[in-house]
């Protein structure tokens, strides 16, 4: 009788143990890397924390292997690499479509101009491997090079959808941003000229009212808004609601970074603008009423307009202009290998 | 039973009595105090229009100046939590952000309160003097978020009330009620019997909307700032009237 009890007892005991977990792991086996050069992501303190996943620790030679995969057209069937639409001499966008730029992504958990893919970067990486490339897994374990790869930095024999988005996500979290002249102003390093300073004015105070989105730091919230590009949603601009199928999202769409904003035309979801000046105009006195339009977009003074005069908008833009960041778009560990 | 399998039967018990002693062994994961002299609240804020519970972006609620509104954010610090019983006060040094819609968000938790039968807890709605300076909090993007640009003062926005409200014309207009700024810093006081007397309790901190739009004064969105962050007698009113918001249920 006693000896049933504790075997019972030990039976439960066993399953608490099966099903005990502190953190929620994800489920790829990942051996812990050996022999391999850990990378740390520096940032300044005016960036948000940046939080790494335990089981994909960043490592120079999973970066590397990130970036051979990024620019290799073995990841799709028709001949196409990532960074054929997403160039680093433009931010990693193209002059020719409304691609998102690659840009301190590892701060991100929406993704997508709708937000279709919520959750961490191996999730949309994930997303890029099996959905939008289709990659033929096959294909990549035929290749000699990426299985010594692979085996190296995630002691792996196998290639697998997941540890391509692994590898991926590392590169991804090196994209870093963060040498700008506003970042030398906002560090005491440098100083902005008496045009970028009133623009700088403009943005982040309610004359121009930018940084209650774009948060100064990211220059993203990491939310949606519809700022009334349109007053009638219908195909591509319906943003969100394309995914929540709530009416209240309409219109609704990620704010995205202005970092490196010069170098990332066109501009919005479908690249209606190609100049800065233009979604200046937009923001000053085009801004189209509907039931979703955002209520920092419905105060009063931008209801009829923010008012700037011809000089606060060459501002804005000059201001806009330092966040360009050459180091970035020149980064070696981010080329072409 | 044979001798063998008896060795064999007694091996298992070994081994499971032993199995059972590591898991019980086993560290957890969350390290509970396990002095009996103090307890730990979870106060859930949740958002109401009077005695309705709102969904979030439903413009359908109405206020004393008798708007029709919705609310789609809410976002907000609360700090500077004192709990008093008759013979001990507990206060917290911590800042919390708030964000009712987002379930990990819509909390706070306080821990090591010494049992007592409190009657009466303050807080902030908002950050001290101190605190409220910028790049003071730890840089999360919530916090980041919440930046009152120096531009304007610095700091942090106390509380970021959205939404939609229909106008005298029944169009649909937004409403951005931004507050920050010390002098704007809002105190709640509630006196309320709160049972701490155990392990865990919960407890249920309802905000009710109308309030911020009225007591003592009728805050009309179509003829006030439907956006306050730059007019500092909006901000007044609002902050006058968000004293008293908060009513506090306790669960267990
Ligand atoms: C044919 C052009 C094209 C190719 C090739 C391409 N992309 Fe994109 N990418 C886009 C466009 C366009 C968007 C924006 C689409 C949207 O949001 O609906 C985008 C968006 C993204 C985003 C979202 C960024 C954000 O801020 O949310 C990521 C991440 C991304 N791409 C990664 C990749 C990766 C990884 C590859 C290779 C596996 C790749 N892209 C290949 C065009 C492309
Ligand atoms: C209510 C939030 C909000 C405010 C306020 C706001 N933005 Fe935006 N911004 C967005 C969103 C969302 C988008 C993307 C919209 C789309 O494509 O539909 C965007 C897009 C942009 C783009 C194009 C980015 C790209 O990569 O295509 C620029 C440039 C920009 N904003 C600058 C500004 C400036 C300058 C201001 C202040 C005058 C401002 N924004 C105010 C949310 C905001």
């Amino acid at each position: 009788m006693f000896l049933r009890l504790i075997r019972i007892i030990s039976r439960s005991a066993v399953l608490l143990l099966l099903f005990w977990s502190c953190r929620k792991e994800s489920s790829v086996p990942v051996d812990a890397p050996v022999n391999l050069t850990p990378y740390a992501i520096t940032y300044p303190y005016y960036f948000p924390i940046l939080e790494l996943p335990a089981n994909n620790p960043l490592t120079l030679e999973g970066i590397d292997l990130g970036r051979h995969l990024y620019y290799d057209t073995i990841l799709s069937r028709d001949g196409r690499a990532c960074a054929n639409c997403h160039f680093q001499a433009s931010a990693f966008t193209t002059y020719t479509s409304n691609a998102l730029a690659h840009i301190n992504l590892g701060w991100n958990n929406s993704f997508l101009w709708n937000g279709k893919v919520q959750g961490s970067m191996e999730d949309i990486m994930m997303f890029e491997v099996e959905q939008f490339f289709n990659t033929d897994v096959a294909k990549m374990n035929r290749s000699v090079f990426y299985r010594k790869e692979f085996k190296k930095v995630y002691n792996s024999d196998t290639i697998t959808p997941q540890l391509l988005s692994y590898a991926l996500s590392q590169f991804f979290r090196a994209m870093v941003s963060k040498n700008s002249l506003c970042d030398k102003f906002f560090l005491h390093t440098a100083s902005l000229n008496a045009s970028q300073t009133r623009g700088f004015n403009i943005f982040t105070t309610e004359k121009g009212d930018c940084f209650h989105c774009h948060s100064l730091g990211l220059f993203t919230d990491n939310k949606f808004h519809n700022i009334g590009l349109d007053s009638i949603f219908i195909g591509v601009n319906v943003g969100r609601y394309n995914v929540t199928g709530k009416e209240s999202d309409l219109g609704h769409f990620k704010t995205p970074t202005l970092r490196n904003i010069e170098l990332t035309a066109p501009y919005m979801h479908d690249g209606r603008y190609t100049t800065l000046e233009e979604v200046v105009d937009h923001y000053d006195s085009k801004v189209k009423h509907s039931n979703t339009l955002d209520p920092i977009m419905t105060k009063p003074s931008k209801l009829y307009g923010l008012g700037l005069t011809s000089q606060d908008k060459a501002d804005l833009v000059a201001f806009l202009k330092t966040l360009t960041d050459t180091s970035f778009t020149n980064n070696p560990l981010l080329q072409k290998p | 039973m044979s001798r063998s399998c008896k060795r064999i039967e007694s091996l298992k018990l070994f081994a499971t009595i032993l199995l059972a002693a590591v898991v019980f062994c086993f560290p957890s994961c969350k390290k509970e105090s396990i002095d009996p002299t103090y307890s730990k609240a979870k106060f859930t804020i949740q958002m109401y229009s009077a005695d309705t519970k709102i969904v979030w972006d439903n413009v359908g609620y109405s206020n004393a100046a008798g708007n029709t509104f919705g609310v789609s954010n809410a976002n907000f610090y609360i700090s500077g939590i004192v709990m008093k019983s008759a013979t001990k006060t507990y206060t917290s040094k911590k800042a919390f952000y708030i964000d009712p819609k987002i379930a990990a968000k819509s909390y706070f938790l306080l821990d090591s309160i010494p049992p007592a039968d409190y009657t009466e807890i303050t807080m902030y709605i908002g950050l001290d003097k101190n605190t409220n300076k910028s790049n003071s909090l730890i840089a999360t993007t919530d916090n980041v978020n919440m930046a009152w640009p120096d531009m304007m003062g610095g700091g942090y926005h106390f509380l970021k009330l959205e939404g939609s409200y229909l106008d005298s014309l029944n169009v649909t207009k937004g409403y951005a009620i931004h507050l920050g700024k010390n002098e704007n810093l809002i105190t709640v006081k509630l006196t309320k019997l709160m049972h701490q007397k155990y392990w865990n309790h919960t407890y249920t901190l309802n905000f009710n909307v109308n309030e911020v739009f009225a007591n003592p004064y009728k805050y009309d969105l179509d003829l006030e700032a439907n956006y306050t962050m730059s007019d500092s007698l909006a901000m007044l009113r609002i902050k006058n009237n968000m004293t008293d918001v908060f009513t506090l249920n306790q669960d267990n």
